[in-house]
């Protein structure tokens, strides 16, 4: 069942030997429970250290855009989101991948746990953009390429979760999801491919989102602490997710009764 | 190639057996048509302004209904057990049912639609080019519904999953689907849209199989 | 916004009420900051709390699967 419990003895000697090795451990639920529960202090610290940098140096230190005023604040939340549920996707139809080929164990947890953490952050990408939106465009919603592509995704997102839901045995659940991650995983960039093209079909000069040239760096930078404190946010709740999701499978196990 | 004839016609049989199912969406396809003027009122210009979409969001939802007993019957019966482990390239099992999926629904959805056009006021010269890019875009969808269905298979009630699942991935054959229709209103080339239609068909021909074939394995298993 | 011509400071706002209202954007600024806060730690919460729960339910059923009562850990 588990492919990953066999011995690494093996494996030391080849070549990348200690890449096999890793590949092997990361498939051990044990071994990821153990050294998950320290990685998940490293990730969460950054995770703190960082938001609460970037999002007090956006809110109160990044000067003011002279176009939009002060509600470009809301990028320093709203891009980071975005750009986290679009990578909890990509991660989502890589963990189906390896699940189907290799039927590792903790690629079915990645998956299960990172479903509800990409479900979350495209909503709020949506949300955060929708409110962003009513000072700037003047609407609530507005279909444009990136708003309709982020509310795909998050209908996949959705779809995932009820899938697995829905299938009662945990191992046939989790396969299925699979194929629907790597299905998603393909049709994202055609989906959002064409609703591109379907944005300039129907270019309506109501509103028109001008590029800015060039961030300046006291915009950038918050920008991008924000954008790794995510990351590392998204790490940390992952992490804990799957934990948990490692000890209701394996509760039977000795070594989860020896906790 | 065998595999995928023999699918194809006994799915064709079970079909004509059962006619009730392949008239229902058809059925549903018009009289939702039908509504469109009272919701909207009977204006002729904003009627064919919005008949392509229409059409096309009917079209899939049309597929949405008719796909959901796809794989549901040879389930319960155990016939679809057989054709996971019996029919060596389940690739050409899986498109042959898809295919006589597609001669009951796709194909006279197509027909239906100049109907559904001139109700909608759609002018007359328009009506080859929805035709044309139903008959290009219907195949694809049939496909795609295959996937949820054969994900949904063990599910009870599994209807508004499927949707869930399923129409998310509609959305490219919508945007290019309606795009061969509404160009002209639009002032862009029609080749483009079709040529996409193309691709997408031919994408979904060679992968769309795998993935509904791996999705019945799972099925068959639970 | 006439006084921003004024000393360049470290802050982007003259006062904490110029940073509360933001320039008339206030509602929309705080409003999108509160929901994605709460959002995310909501998931922390949820996430570790789960965790901790899990542990305790399973520590409570190996106590019950061991005979011998003083015996944890």
């Amino acid at each position: 069942m588990s492919s990953g419990r066999e011995t690494d003895s093996g494996a030391q000697r080849k070549p990348h030997g200690w890449l096999k090795t890793l590949w092997h451990k990361l498939g051990s639920p044990r071994w990821f429970y153990d050294i998950g529960g320290r990685w998940l202090y490293g990730f969460g610290a950054f995770a703190v250290v960082l938001l609460t940098i970037g999002t007090i140096w956006g809110l109160a230190v990044a000067p003011i855009d002279y176009q939009q005023g002060n509600s470009y604040r809301i990028m320093f939340v709203h891009v980071p989101t975005a750009i986290v549920a679009q990578s909890c996707f990509m991660l989502c139809g890589a963990a189906g991948m390896v699940l189907l080929v290799w039927r590792m164990k903790m690629a079915d947890m990645a998956l299960e746990a990172a479903v509800p953490i990409g479900l979350l952050m495209s909503a709020l990408a949506l949300a955060s953009g929708s409110i962003w939106g009513r000072p700037t465009w003047g609407a609530w919603w507005v279909s444009d390429a990136r708003t309709v592509s982020t509310l795909i995704m998050l209908f996949l997102y959705i779809a995932l979760y009820a899938l697995r839901g829905a299938i009662p045995r945990a191992e046939a659940a989790g396969r299925a999801c699979a194929v629907l991650a790597i299905v998603g995983l393909v049709n994202i960039p055609i989906i959002k491919y064409s609703v591109e093209w379907w944005n300039t079909l129907h270019q309506t000069s109501s509103f028109s989102v001008v590029e800015r040239p060039a961030m300046p760096a006291s915009m950038y930078l918050p920008l991008l602490l924000n954008v790794i404190g995510f990351y590392c946010f998204f790490a940390t709740v992952l992490i804990a997710r799957m934990r948990t999701l490692v000890l209701k499978k394996e509760s039977g196990a000795r070594w989860v009764q020896e906790l | 190639m065998t595999v995928f004839v023999s699918s194809l016609a006994r799915d064709w049989r079970a079909n004509l057996r059962q006619p009730s199912q392949i008239i229902n969406p058809l059925a549903f396809f018009l009289l939702v048509v039908s509504l469109f003027p009272l919701g909207v009122g009977p204006e002729p210009l904003v009627l064919a302004r919005i008949a392509p979409g229409v059409v096309w969001v009917l079209a899939l939802l049309a597929a949405l209904l008719s796909v959901e007993g796809l794989y549901r019957q040879d389930y319960d019966d155990g016939s679809l057990e057989q054709l996971v482990i019996g029919a060596r390239p389940l690739y050409f099992a899986v498109l042959g049912k898809a295919t006589s999926q597609w001669l009951v629904t796709g194909a006279p959805l197509t027909l239906l639609a100049p109907i559904a056009g001139f109700m909608l006021y759609l002018p007359t010269e328009q009506v080859g080019w929805l035709m044309l890019s139903l008959a290009l875009g219907t195949p694809t969808i049939t496909l795609l519904a295959g996937i949820g269905a054969a994900l949904t298979v063990g599910v009870n009630r599994g209807g508004t999953l499927l949707a869930l699942i399923i129409l998310p991935l509609f959305v490219p054959v919508l945007i290019f689907g309606t795009a061969v229709t509404e160009t002209l209103l639009l002032g862009a080339s029609r080749e483009f849209p079709l040529l996409i239609l193309c691709a997408l068909l031919a994408a979904s021909i060679t992968l769309a199989p795998f993935a509904i074939a791996a999705a019945l394995k799972i099925g068959v298993e639970q | 916004m006439a006084a921003q011509e004024t000393v360049e400071t470290f802050w982007a706002f003259d006062s904490f009420s110029d940073f509360l209202a933001m320039g008339n954007h206030g509602f929309y600024v705080w409003l999108a900051y509160g929901l994605t806060f709460l959002v995310l730690g909501g998931l922390a919460w949820q996430s570790f709390a789960g965790h901790a729960r899990l542990r305790r339910d399973i520590a409570a059923q190996a106590r019950r699967n061991t005979s011998s009562p003083g015996a944890p850990k």
